[in-house]
């Protein structure tokens, strides 16, 4: 368990980095940024939704983050931890529902579609819809797997 | 597949959570192997089996698997 506890410090630190680089960007996309892009809806749409996802993602890191330094503090938590995280029959749900590579593949297009923004608003759109798409299909088809296992 | 995982926690005045924390695995997959949803695998099996020091067979039973 001395090896494990190890593994979730070394989460709680990239956590903690993911965190802090995505309120940075938050920061400098609401207070820098928007000042230096083209006004206009495309533009405010995208500069919008970059803030948006750099929040959701600090958000969502420092909830994990609070939540596995809880773990670390409690014997009891952090051997369930563990067990949720090797337990066999959420692997096989993970693996029938295509995760991680989904969540991996939608990751990319996301950061794809970032980047052709600004060049394009429509593969703007389409790369974030079907990133969205992807990732609900695999929700689904967990969420379908968690019922009937 | 029909167990007595159910009916040797009541014996051991266990809850499923701890008995999931014994073996390592979630509250959820013991439910689940009790209602007969999941089939353990045979880490998982041995390991519950070996936690009520009773072997396989008298765990779980295979008899509707047919040959």
């Amino acid at each position: 368990m001395d090896k494990y506890r190890k593994n979730v410090r070394l989460k709680m630190f990239l956590l903690a980095i993911l965190a802090l680089t995505a309120v940075a960007l938050g920061i400098y996309n609401v207070f820098f940024e928007g000042d230096a892009e083209p006004s206009g809806f495309s533009a405010g749409m995208l500069s919008g939704f970059r803030s948006g996802l750099a929040i959701g993602i600090g958000g969502v890191a420092l909830i994990r983050m609070i939540g596995l330094g809880k773990a670390i503090r409690d014997e009891k938590k952090l051997k369930e931890l563990y067990n949720k995280e090797h337990d066999e029959r959420l692997r096989e749900i993970r693996a029938k529902a295509g995760m991680p590579l989904i969540l991996f593949t939608s990751v990319l297009m996301l950061v794809a579609a970032l980047i052709a923004g600004p060049l394009s608003l429509t593969i703007f759109y389409t790369l974030l819809i079907a990133s969205v798409a992807q990732l609900l299909i695999g929700l689904s088809v967990k969420m379908y797997y968690l019922k009937r296992m | 597949m029909n167990t007595r995982i159910r009916e040797l926690r009541k014996q051991h005045k266990l809850s499923q959570e701890e008995l999931a924390l014994e073996v390592g695995t979630t509250r959820q997959t013991i439910t689940s192997i009790e209602v007969g949803k999941y089939t353990a695998s045979l880490v998982l099996a041995y390991k519950i089996a070996k936690f009520f020091e009773l072997s396989i067979e008298e765990v779980f039973d295979f008899s509707d698997i047919s040959e």
